[in-house]
């Protein structure tokens, strides 16, 4: 006896991975997309007339991803100007299926392509990266470096949002993960269904409610074109035990990935925990939590030959590094203090940090090739922006949104800049 | 319930002896190794426990002096160990609030004689008396049925416990009735995990029902590091975050009447074990309906056994998820939030559009969509009786809260709930229904047969 569609009543064909449903893949396809379209809703993810970078990987997330944006943006008329945004880590073989894959999916939706790669936005490849470093840590540069890539790369394109296709197995995974570390910020963050939205280009996950077993089952029956890209190095051993444990407990209880992130979404912080201040990275302007982002000190230990820098917080290296660095800012700040900034110093070093500032729309001149990565490396020391470090780091982290904060002040113009300055 | 390795210890400290001193007294061979690896030797290691017990009372504020406090007493080490620490300090002079002790007897949900059944709460009681505490006696099944009488009423109700000042006085404390009740409500509860949780909601309730009875106004409780972890991950994993803080923090306030104190949740269970086995603290291992269930079928298990095992490898764990306890809040109780009927938690329901609730709806409203039309005319064939056990069932869900829902999910009969919980979801439909009532004259409603014109 066939079995009936429990929608339509049609002839089923599938079972639905998150409900156990009996279902046609029409009223399959159609449940999928239209949950999605209400996360969209709900979360009020875009507005008509936005251009959306689609981070693109060639993985099925993003595939189905860029599948069914496509569909709804025309079904229920989102007015979205979308586009395809791959990342080239730069890795001999590795990409190259993959974006072979986005450039196939390019074909079928009609979606712009641009890929950025990592010689472009660091200028180093992760093959070069590996030569340098070996592959014991290679992975951790990979997830800082990709991470931003994305960002930057989109604010190359000049898109007003981003969205990936972090699914609610990956987020759950997350707060599980969050929890296990005491990570409170991270915690509170990671189940925000747009993040970024103060200063930095907004990231949003329509796929938040999606189970990755219905990705699996949309890719498969639409016959999707998408490429496994497993990371070929281990995962985050951290990552790896959350997953395991979700795993066990959705055999116990089918419902545990969307309970997590209800568990998440209801969580909330003391009011006296103080949290870290986000902040810009005093050299590339990329959002962070430090004085410089993760991305700028991986860098500069590249770029110095100490590629150890940055792994690790509490690692020796990076604790002289930043000594030698206050050190630096100081005697620069020492000299410069006294000295008239120049207009043209102030000039390059905002021109440069609106570059990867994260500000809607605010980064204007980042073209060339080469710029990104000079700005991210150690050469940069322009004059002001030491001097404002320096003079900020002996009172500690707080000091670092005031520093921030002066230099959004000449951003918009203000000259008065200089006396701010000055009185520290 | 926390299976930690005896063998660990000794091991550790066969690697240790010898080698090393005291941390604190930089004199004495160490004979305990707690969680950051500290080598204590015995008098150190003792002073170290002691001063997180009485440190965590101290600092919190949270017993005023001369209070009269009732203490969780289950029998297990954790509970051993916390009676062990206010017998010393009665000793000392230096407890300053006073202290009645009260067990629950869970063996109605254990196919056990009741001549056994009377022989462990015997042990029971010789250990408490041991320390020289009262003792108050009650079961699991008691929470099956606490209707408050109404004011003025003759109280009717049975008692919640009884004292017990002699030992012959053990006699049976089980109410039948009430435990066929519990029984047979947790025979149709379809999954251990509902079991296990619906067990430990009860626990809460029977403590709070005690206290309430005989006006205490603090329950004290045998959490450790160790225990606290695990109830965090497994809130976290049963859609219970919003309770996380209250499950976990020294004093927790949800009830508003009864405050929950946590003393001793700074020491992990290694320590509480290594502080009973240095101070001959003795525990009793009674029987438990949880104790047939396999880890692969129970979440808290799991959950155990998934912490115990990173606690292994990763030593911060338990203080890690701990530590992200101690940073979360909760929603303001002063504000009187609507509470879940079942847990007496603030419900955690009232969500907007963009969360992970809605999204279960939408998902479940999708499936329907064709189908509704059907199930309608369904409804309306069958009979009264059903379409009224659809509405109880739905006012049900409409009182408790998101972890609570999962729990009674898949109950077919909510009527089997314990009956202050079902009248509790009732009046709250009625006051809803009182509500309509008096605005009936304002609610457009075309379907009402009786206008004027018709
Ligand atoms: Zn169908
Ligand atoms: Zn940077
Ligand atoms: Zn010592
Ligand atoms: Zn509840």
């Amino acid at each position: 006896m066939a079995k009936r569609c429990r929608v339509c009543n049609g002839a089923a064909q599938i079972k639905r991975p998150k409900t156990g449903d009996i279902m046609c893949k029409e009223c399959f396809y159609y449940a999928f997309e239209e949950e999605i379209h209400h996360t969209v809703l709900a979360g009020k993810l875009f507005t008509a007339g936005e251009t959306v970078a689609i981070g693109a990987s060639g993985g099925k997330d993003s595939t189905v991803l860029a599948h069914v944006m496509t569909v709804l943006n025309e079904r229920h008329n989102y007015g979205l100007n979308l586009i395809l945004l791959s990342v080239d880590e730069g890795i001999t073989g590795y990409r190259d299926d993959s974006l072979e894959t986005v450039k196939i999916n390019q074909q079928e939706y009609g979606l712009p392509l641009k890929i950025v790669s990592y010689q472009e936005l660091y200028g180093w490849t992760m093959d070069s990266i590996v030569q340098q470093i070996g592959l014991k840590n290679n992975c951790t540069y990979c997830g800082v470096f990709r991470r931003q890539a994305l960002d930057r790369g989109a604010m190359l394109l000049k898109v007003d949002k981003i969205v990936t296709g972090h699914n609610a197995d990956d987020i759950a995974e997350t707060v599980i993960m969050n929890v296990l570390r005491g990570d409170i910020a991270r915690l509170r963050r990671c189940t925000a269904v747009t993040t970024g939205t103060d200063g930095a280009l907004p990231r949003c996950k329509p796929f938040k409610y999606t189970y990755e077993k219905d990705i699996v089952m949309y890719a498969f029956h639409k016959n999707l074109t998408y490429f496994s890209t497993e990371c070929i190095y281990s995962p985050n051993a951290y990552r790896g035990f959350a997953r395991a444990y979700i795993k066990d407990l959705e055999r116990i209880q089918p419902s545990a990935i969307i309970d997590i992130i209800h568990s998440g979404e209801s969580l909330c912080v003391k009011k006296d925990v103080r949290m870290p201040v986000q902040t810009t990275c005093s050299r590339c302007g990329y959002i962070s939590s430090n004085e410089l982002c993760k991305a700028c000190v991986m860098l500069e230990g590249l770029n110095k030959g100490r590629p150890r820098l940055g792994i690790g917080k509490t690692h020796k290296e990076r604790r002289l590094f930043n000594e030698e660095l206050a050190r630096q800012a100081a005697e620069a700040a020492a000299t410069n203090c006294n000295e008239t900034t120049t207009t043209t110093t102030t000039t390059t070093t905002f021109t440069n940090s609106k570059v990867c500032c994260g500000g809607k729309g605010a980064c204007g001149s980042m073209g060339g090739s080469g710029q990104a990565p000079e700005m991210c490396g150690s050469n940069l020391q322009s004059k002001s922006e030491s001097d404002c470090v320096g003079s900020v780091s002996p009172s500690g982290g707080g000091g670092v949104a005031e520093c921030a904060n002066s230099l959004k002040k000449v951003r918009i113009g203000v000259p008065t800049a200089k006396p701010n300055l000055l009185e520290f | 319930m926390c299976s930690v390795q005896e063998e660990a210890i000794p091991q550790q400290l066969n690697q240790l002896t010898g080698k090393l001193q005291c941390v604190k007294c930089r004199r004495d061979v160490p004979v305990v190794v707690t969680r950051v690896n500290d080598a204590f030797c015995q008098d150190c290691f003792l002073v170290y426990a002691v001063h997180k017990f009485r440190s965590a009372i101290g600092k919190s504020k949270v017993i005023v002096p001369k209070e009269h406090v009732l203490v969780a007493y289950s029998g297990g080490p954790a509970s051993s160990a916390l009676l062990h620490f206010l017998q010393e300090g009665k000793k000392e002079g230096k407890l300053r609030f006073t202290v009645t002790v009260v067990h629950i007897d869970e063996l109605a949900l254990v196919s056990v004689s009741d001549k056994e059944r009377q022989e462990k709460v015997q042990e029971v009681v010789e250990i408490v008396q041991q320390r020289g505490f009262p003792l108050l006696l009650t079961s699991l099944e008691c929470a099956m049925d606490m209707v408050k009488p109404e004011a003025g009423e003759s109280s009717q109700a049975p008692e919640m416990c009884k004292e017990v000042t002699s030992e012959k006085e053990v006699d049976a404390l089980a109410n039948p009735d009430k435990g066929d009740k519990l029984k047979k409500l947790l025979d149709s509860l379809p999954s251990i995990s509902a079991k296990e949780e619906f067990i430990r909601v009860l626990r809460n309730q029977v403590l709070l029902g005690v206290a309430r009875e005989r006006g205490f106004t603090k329950v004290v409780v045998g959490d450790t590091a160790t225990a606290l972890s695990v109830r965090i991950m497994t809130d976290m994993a049963k859609g219970k975050g919003s309770q996380v803080s209250f499950d976990t923090t020294i004093g927790d306030k949800r009830y508003g009447d009864v405050m929950v104190v946590r003393p001793i949740r700074d020491l992990n269970m290694k320590e509480v074990e290594a502080y009973n086995r240095l101070q001959n603290v003795e525990s009793i291992s009674i029987p438990h309906i949880a104790d047939q269930w396999h880890k692969s079928n129970s979440i808290e298990q799991l959950t155990a056994h998934f912490i115990h095992g990173l606690q292994e490898n990763f030593p911060s764990t338990v203080p890690n998820i701990v530590r992200t306890s101690d940073k979360l809040g909760h929603q303001d109780i002063e504000s009187l939030p609507e509470k879940c009927s079942l847990c007496e938690s603030p419900l955690d329901t009232d969500v907007g559009e963009a969360s992970a609730l809605r999204a279960v709806e939408v998902c479940e409203r999708l499936l329907q969509k064709d189908g509704a039309s059907r199930s309608q005319s369904q409804a309306a064939q069958s009979s009264d009786c059903t379409q009224h056990d659809r509405v109880a069932a739905d006012n049900m869900k409409a009182s408790l809260c998101y972890g609570c829902r999962l729990t009674v999910k898949g109950l077919r009969d909510v009527s089997l709930l314990p009956t202050h919980v079902v009248q509790k979801s009732q009046s709250r439909c009625l006051s809803r229904d009182e509500m309509r009532a008096q605005i009936s004259e304002f609610l457009l409603d075309d379907e009402n047969g009786d206008t004027p014109n018709s």
